[in-house]
This record gives structure tokens, sequence and C-alpha cells, in this order.
């Protein structure tokens, strides 16, 4: 599967960003594009302060009625992993790829499938030799990759407070365009 | 020659629309199944007998990965070329279908054992009336 690059001329100043979704066998379930203004200003504020507070890598939880809810996040060259996690339990595998970077981000997303790849629900469940094949080839940027484990254990009320997370998490990282620290 | 496999898919309470995807997605999936049945006969009986729990989990996160997507496949499913409880690959989409095709995924939880690889089938929509 060959898909165009649909947004590419949008290296100054970016509106939005591409989102691609892939099921747990590693076939993409659809790529889409998300616009800034569509997203809640209010969360936008909320994931960008708690990005700015906890820096370029971390594993924490959130506050309040989130405390339930872990982000471990690992960040570079605006490139970053971030896994989504309900009391313990995967959530959300995700990558964010921001196209500043081209070379990390290739990095970044090999080291993304190759740890999905050895998943052994992805294994159970791919029959594609090549699972999450399509990760590499995706041209959009800026991107957000993302694996919804739908682990029965977590409720779909906190499904969607970790899509919501998700979504505006990313939102907040292209839009602040966060890198690692030299 | 052997005659080929009938298998029935009754659906009533469709409208005349409904009633042509619901025959033209079984055509698809009848097209795929024979595919299989016919040219990789082993590969169809290795899927039937793989079949296990994991494809609930693999249905429930694709449908959760599609929602991260603002609007894209809403109101439609993502479809197989052949569901995967009657032999289809996991990885072997069509794109997306209108939910019709749901009916046809339900119908095949119970037809499943008819299907005899190496032979040809007919997949038979019914229709109130037929």
């Amino acid at each position: 599967m060959k898909f165009g690059a649909m947004h590419k001329q949008e290296s100054k100043r970016v509106p939005g960003f591409s989102v691609a979704a892939f099921g747990i066998d590693g076939e993409v379930q659809g790529i889409d594009r998300w616009d800034f203004e569509k997203l809640s200003s209010k969360w936008l504020r909320i994931c960008g302060e708690y990005l700015e507070h906890h820096g370029a890598s971390f594993d924490a939880s959130w506050s309040g009625p989130l405390a339930h809810i872990q982000t471990k996040f690992t960040s570079a060259s605006g490139a970053a992993l971030v896994t989504f996690g309900v009391k313990g339990k995967l959530a959300a595998s995700v990558a964010l790829a921001s196209g500043l970077t081209p070379a990390t981000e290739s990095s970044v997303l090999k080291m993304f499938v190759n740890s999905l790849r050895g998943v052994e629900l992805v294994a159970a469940a791919a029959q594609s030799p090549e699972p999450f094949r399509e990760v590499l080839a995706i041209e959009e940027r800026p991107l957000m990759l993302v694996v919804p484990w739908a682990d029965s254990e977590v409720s779909e009320q906190d499904q969607a407070l970790i899509r919501e997370l998700a979504i505006h998490t990313a939102g907040a990282f292209f839009m602040r365009g966060l890198r690692a620290p030299e | 020659m052997l005659r080929p496999v009938q298998i029935e898919f009754p659906a009533a309470g469709l409208s005349p629309t409904q009633q042509q995807l619901f025959s033209s997605h079984l055509a698809e999936q009848q097209t795929t199944l024979n595919r299989l049945s016919l040219t990789a006969p082993s590969d169809l009986e290795l899927n039937l007998l793989n079949y296990p729990n994991v494809k609930a989990q693999v249905a429930a996160a694709r449908r959760l990965a599609r929602g991260y997507l603002p609007g894209q496949g809403a109101g439609l499913d993502a479809a197989h070329a052949l569901d995967s409880v009657a032999g289809g690959y996991i990885h072997e989409f069509v794109g997306f279908r209108d939910p019709i095709q749901q009916r046809i995924g339900a119908l095949w939880r119970t037809r499943a054992d008819q299907i005899v690889p190496g032979r040809e089938h007919w997949l038979i929509p019914i229709f109130d009336g037929e």
C-alpha cells in the first residue's frame, strides 16, 4: 500500500497533523487529519503544560480525576514515543513524528515498529509477515501513529479518555515543537 | 465433478438498497472463499483452525483505532475480503463497507462449519418472500 503525501506543504506553519491508526494485527485502519482548531483548546493547554512540566522524557501519572492514567514519554529531535496506561494496563502506543529531522524520525519509527512486532499479542494476531509495515511508508508530517490495545481490563470510558489525551498530547507536542535537550 | 457447496445467508427486514449491499458483499466473500478453497485449501483449513479468541481483541482494537480518526470510516466498517471466522486472512481487507456486512459476519458464525476446503462454494442470499 502506498501512501501519498497529502499534506507535505506545511513545514512553516502547521495547522494540524495527520493521524494513522493501526490495529494490533499491524494493519492500518485509516489515515486522516486533525486540524488544531478542531481540537479542544483547553485540553491542548493542559497537555502542553503536562509536557512542559515533565520535560523531554518521563514516566508519570496525570493528576486529579486522571490520576489512574500513566504516560511514558520519550522524545528526541521532534520525534517521540509515548505509551498510555490505565492502572498499569497498556492502553495505547503512540509515535509522533514532526518532520523536523527525517533521519532521527526514521530511526525512531523503526524502533516503534520493532517494539510492536516484539509484542506477543501482535505476533499472535498478525498474519502478515511484516505487521505495521505501512508505518515507514507514510509520508505525511507531522504524523501521529497510534495503536490502541483494547485490553479488556481498560474500560470504554478510560479508552475514550486515553483517546482524547493521546490526540491532544500529540497536538500539544506538534504545536510546541518540543525537542530533547541538546 | 463435485457440486458446489451451497451455504444460505438469510437476511430478513432489509430494504432493497440493503439487500443489494448484502448481496454485493456476499459475492465478494464468495470470490475470496473460492480462490482460497480452490487454490490454497491448506491455507483455508489452517485459517479455520487458527481462528482463536484473540480475534475478538483484534476487532475491538480496530474499532478503537478508527476512533482516533476525525471522521474517516465513521458509520462504515472495515470489511474483510472473507470474514476471519470463515477462514479469511486477518490482514486481507477490502476497505470500508456498510455496517450491513456485519450481518454476514454474524451468519458465518453458524455456517463456517459448512466450508469444505478444496470445494467450490456458492453463498446464497435469502431475503424476505424468497
